[in-house]
């Protein structure tokens, strides 16, 4: 059977102008979107204006654009006229908008500054009242509103497009996505509906709008309750990296597919830890959310608050604590009640999953029937669901214990537990002195309550939890450090906010320049009520993730390490967090004063022998550059889109004649390539341009098939990256479309 | 429908590394929607989807060389929504020339009695056949396919258009006793009896049977079943030469037709075997062209001669390009 074909059988294809019903849809959606986005940036951005005022402008644009994309024709027309009278509108009054302008751009920097690490700072020029600024900005964000609605009223009722509405809406939100900040969900859910009804019209509306519009009318209401069916169901305020996320997350950086934020930045290489040993890295210290996720359960036979330190850290680089390695409760000597003496028992329990992390309280002389050394760091060989510890209450008042270091011991801490960064040496004594002054000044009475053998260790220590918490403010929202930032320093001279994590790495390093031995330690810190359970005679409670806690110790020699609590109360919105505010070094365990939460992990039990805290951050910067591309590559798929339509509406046109005379304007884009017109060509373009007669369907496929066959051989003769660009500039495909 | 697949799983993808990468609740919010945005679609498109039946019609059953024509898909589906895609196979064949066509085709936004055009291709002539194969119809998203029955074939005809009568030769005489000549006086003795036509000479009217049924009958000469031409065509080539070939063929069966004279078409076709076909009126003729049309014709010049000698001495027209010669 021949294969003569029977001629191109034109698409089914055909692009029907809006109806009433679409017209109505469309005006719906575009008044919900503008609404959103402006009632989003209100409340985001704080711009300071009215909604009301800017969103009538609004719906005068919606309006305008509206009548105009409905009309048949002369719409390009009414476009430019419409952008000629706003012109002049803006040439009449041109500083009104030059300063909602710069008003608009101050509030946007100020936004940027306060809650990202990228300091943009922005002043207007010229000082306004409140009320001016507010009219001025008014202005021009209204005008901004009405002008938007032209575009995003021609992708709806026009394109009937989704990708273009996107792309005009999104650039709004993305300056609140990307700063991490609290979103206005209403806004944002009605935004991401009406993003959703477009998406799923997108496929039916160009051809058959009003159908289009019933998917429309039908997806709004439906998607808008599924979204806010998953926020009621996935509450943002509980919200908390899941755990497979974060374990996916620990192999994939295992890959070492990614350069790590350090490569990337440029900064110092932290060096790897010991083997087994825990690793901190501030990167991951960013905005905290927590479930309020049971973690262990402890059943002690004496009431009252709790430490339970977990991880120990030593070395201190500008982006992570470097922690000490545990050792075995295998090495440890079977415990001896004879010699050994204990007064109050627990047994903890994980609630997540068997783990090999030891969660110890202060004192504590006995893990699972094994003889602990004080200050003893100890993990299981192999997985454990619960066990039992022994010990003491912590000392109100520490008094030397006769506890002598050995002089390798001796040396390890005063060299290692004093050791502070040559950099941050200056730093840290120049904020110490300056803060003293200010403390000085203010006639503030000075924290000194400490009496007994260290008092000077632990007045010291009371002395720089007060002087940190006049410098900064307990914020559980804090934004992470920026990369090229010490953690420390930035926390102590720029952000001036932090939780746990920030001030208890600030203690260390200033108590250690003040030289007192001291390390960064992280664990829970919980009360076990005291109602006893009638069945085991114990006293039980269940800690949570906003249990998990930081905090400081310090070295007082003859007594060993004892815990400092250095963080000031929150007011915060966690559970625990309503708690009084202790910012001394009291010794004494009370977990009401570590109400800041905060661990190496949100989930703490994810990865207890490993706790690396992985940077999140250097994955935001991922995101910044990643927005470019994917923007770049839109842009640029959507030129090819467009050429591509150009190419296939020479192919379709009526008008053989036009269609010609632009396929010859293509060739002319070509000769820069060395492409060349034939003959034929040439003189059918000039049949086009000076005969009165139409050419014919042949005429015409005879040069378009002469243009595909040009840039066909001008690609196979081009290097690869010309033949890119002329994939990207000329779309003709193998010809068979066009023809 | 791929393309939107591709698309759909790297957002999944992407949502799922945000989710990784990136500790935030957008993270998660974001990952859930995507999750259940295809559900969505499926679930608001599938009463659609499935009770989805479509019709395949031509807008005109005949129509000559040159004229426009269209085949017409009607959708019918029990939703109020329309289906949003519909994706087919679609072939277009000329039974005479051997041509045919396969495409894919997309329709989008069919609703219930919406019908999409597709144009005939009546450059040549011939028996078209338009068929639909492999018809999906997609959800919302354009990620799931559900299948649809496939409409029965649609078949239009393209008539030549008749060669002008100027740029044909003179047709060779017919022989004497002309059994189509109504002019002369009608044989009494070897007749059939019918009602009236329009159009039918007076001299045929039986007047007394007439006058008995109270309305018009007339006689109608019995043919003695063997035709009194034999009309041959070359119908090979090319669709442009068995346009003009057939062109002829229909001027000349015309004409005859014209002066009553009842022949037999012949041809061979593709392969090489003898048709025929009888015609005595225009309706025949037009049977006859439709099962010509619907026959392939060989690209060549077939090699075996035609066998005339069941039509006995009938004389004999041969159609072919150039001249039109009887042996």
């Amino acid at each position: 059977m021949s294969s003569q074909p029977l001629g191109k059988a034109p698409s089914v294809r055909q692009s029907e102008p809006p109806t009433p019903l679409s017209l109505t849809a469309g005006v719906l959606v575009q008044v919900l979107l503008l609404a959103s986005i402006l009632r989003f940036s209100i409340a985001v951005y704080q711009f300071p204006v009215g909604f009301t005022p800017v969103l009538v402008m609004g719906l005068l644009g919606v309006a305008v654009s509206t009548v105009i994309w409905a009309l048949p024709r002369h719409r390009k027309g009414l476009v430019l006229l419409a952008l000629g009278l706003t012109g002049a509108f803006l040439l009449y009054d041109q500083a009104l908008f030059v300063y909602g302008a710069q008003s608009c751009w101050e509030t946007l920097t100020d936004f940027w500054s306060e809650n990202t690490y990228f300091s943009i700072s922005y002043t207007m020029p010229h000082s306004l009242s409140t009320l001016q600024q507010q009219a001025v900005t008014q202005m021009f964000l209204g005008t901004v509103f009405a002008l938007l609605a032209l575009p995003v009223g021609w992708a709806i009722h026009r394109l009937r497009a989704f990708w273009l509405v996107f792309a005009l809406t999104l650039p709004w939100l993305l300056p609140a996505f990307l700063a991490e900040v609290e979103l206005d969900w209403p806004a944002l859910l009605v935004i991401c509906a009406c993003w959703t009804a477009l998406l799923l019209s997108s496929l039916a509306a160009p051809w058959n709008p009003s159908g289009g519009a019933r998917i429309t009318l039908v997806t709004l209401p439906v998607s808008l309750a599924i979204l806010w069916g998953i926020l009621l169901l996935f509450p943002f305020h509980r919200y908390t990296q899941p755990t497979w996320a974060a374990y996916l997350q620990e192999q994939l950086k295992g890959l070492d597919w990614f350069p790590s934020g350090e490569e990337l930045g440029g900064g110092p290489t932290i060096p790897d830890p010991e083997p087994g040993a825990p690793r901190m890295s501030f990167s991951s210290a960013g905005p905290r959310y927590y479930t309020g996720q049971p973690i262990l359960e402890v059943a002690a036979t004496q009431p009252g608050s709790l430490y339970l330190r977990g991880e120990v850290y030593r070395d201190y680089t500008a982006q992570a604590w470097m922690g000490v390695a545990p050792g075995s409760t295998e090495n440890l000597s079977n415990f001896d009640p004879q010699f050994s003496y204990y007064s109050r028992s627990a047994t903890i329990t994980n609630l997540t999953s068997p783990n090999t992390m030891v969660y110890l309280p202060y004192q504590a002389i006995m893990v699972e029937d094994k003889l602990l050394f004080r200050d003893s760091l100890v993990a299981f060989p192999q997985p454990q669901q619960s066990y039992t510890v022994g010990y003491n209450p912590l000392d109100d008042s520490p008094s030397a214990k006769g506890i002598i270091p050995s002089l390798s011991q001796r040396e390890e801490i005063y060299s290692t537990y004093l050791a502070v960064p040559e950099e941050l040496s200056d730093n840290l004594l120049d904020w110490y002195t300056q803060a003293m002054e200010e403390l000085e000044n203010s006639g503030e009475s000075i924290r000194a309550d400490a009496t007994g053998q260290y008092a000077g260790e632990l007045n010291t220590a009371s002395l720089i939890a007060q002087l940190l918490e006049r410098n900064a403010t307990y914020d559980l929202r804090t934004p992470r450090t920026p990369s090229d930032s010490d953690f420390v320093v930035y926390f102590l001279e720029e952000s001036h906010r932090g939780y746990c994590v920030h001030f208890a790495s600030a203690a260390v390093l200033l108590l250690r320049t003040q030289g007192i031995p001291a390390r960064y330690v992280s664990g829970y810190a919980t009360t076990i009520p005291s109602t006893q359970d009638p069945s085991t005679g114990k006293y039980t409670t269940r800690v949570a993730d906003f249990n998990a806690h930081a905090w400081v110790e310090i070295y007082l020699y003859g007594y060993g390490w004892y815990p400092v609590e250095v963080t000031p109360a929150s007011t915060g919105d966690t559970p625990d967090q309503s708690l009084p505010p202790v910012a001394s070094t009291a010794p004494t365990p009370t977990p009401t004063v570590t109400s800041a939460p905060a661990t190496p992990t949100s989930t703490p039990t994810a990865a207890p022998e490993a706790p690396d805290q992985s940077g999140t951050q250097v994955h935001l910067i991922w995101l910044v550059w990643a927005v470019p591309v994917v923007v770049l590559a839109a842009g640029l798929w959507l030129m090819r889109h467009l050429r591509y339509r150009h190419w296939r509406k020479m192919g379709q046109d009526k008008d053989t004649n036009a269609a010609v005379l632009r396929a010859y304007r293509w060739f002319g884009q070509l000769e820069r390539w060395g492409g060349k017109a034939g003959a034929e060509t040439e003189a059918l373009a000039r049949k086009a341009r000076f005969s009165q007669h139409s050419l014919t369907q042949q005429e015409r496929s005879l040069v378009l098939g002469q243009f595909r066959d040009e840039v066909v051989r001008l690609r196979q003769s081009v290097p690869i990256w010309k033949r890119w660009l002329l994939w990207l500039l000329f779309p003709v495909g193998t010809g068979r479309r066009a023809r | 429908m791929l393309g939107r697949r591709i698309v759909y799983g790297v957002a999944l993808l992407a949502a799922l590394a945000l989710q990784v990468f990136y500790d935030g609740y957008l993270a998660q919010f974001l990952l859930i929607g995507i999750i259940v945005l295809p559900l969505l679609s499926l679930a608001l498109s599938l009463r659609g989807a499935v009770g989805m039946r479509l019709e395949l019609t031509p807008s005109v059953s005949q129509l000559v060389l040159g004229e426009s024509g269209q085949w017409q898909i009607t959708a019918h589906t029990r939703s109020f929504l329309p289906v949003a895609r519909l994706t087919m196979v679609l072939t277009l064949e000329n039974r005479l020339t051997g041509a045919r066509q396969r495409q894919r085709l997309n329709a989008s936004g069919l609703s219930t009695g919406m019908v999409r055009t597709l144009p005939m291709d009546a450059s040549h002539c011939g028996q078209l056949t338009c068929q639909l194969h492999r018809v999906r119809a997609l959800d919302l998203l354009g990620l799931f396919a559900f299948p649809v029955s496939v409409p029965a074939p649609a078949h239009a005809l393209v008539l030549p258009q008749p060669a002008p009568p100027q740029d044909l030769p003179p047709l060779p005489p017919m022989p004497a006793g002309d059994h189509g000549n109504w002019r002369g006086t009608p044989d009494l003795e070897n007749y059939d009896l019918r009602e009236y036509r329009p159009g039918d000479p007076l001299r045929s009217i039986h007047w007394k049977l007439s006058s008995k049924h109270d309305s018009l009958v007339v006689r109608e000469p019995v043919k003695n079943g063997l035709p009194q031409a034999a009309v041959t065509v070359d119908l090979f080539g090319d669709g442009d030469r068995l346009d003009q070939v057939l062109g002829r063929l229909w001027t000349i069966s015309l004409h005859l037709l014209g002066r009553e004279v009842p022949h037999t078409i012949l041809w061979l076709d593709r392969d090489q075997t003898q048709q025929q076909e009888t015609v005595a009126s225009q309706g025949q003729l037009l049977a006859a062209m439709a099962y010509l049309l619907s026959c392939p014709a060989p690209t060549q010049p077939p090699t075996v001669p035609l066998d005339l000698s069941h039509l006995g001495p009938a004389p004999r027209v041969h159609v072919t390009l150039g001249e039109e010669d009887a042996p």
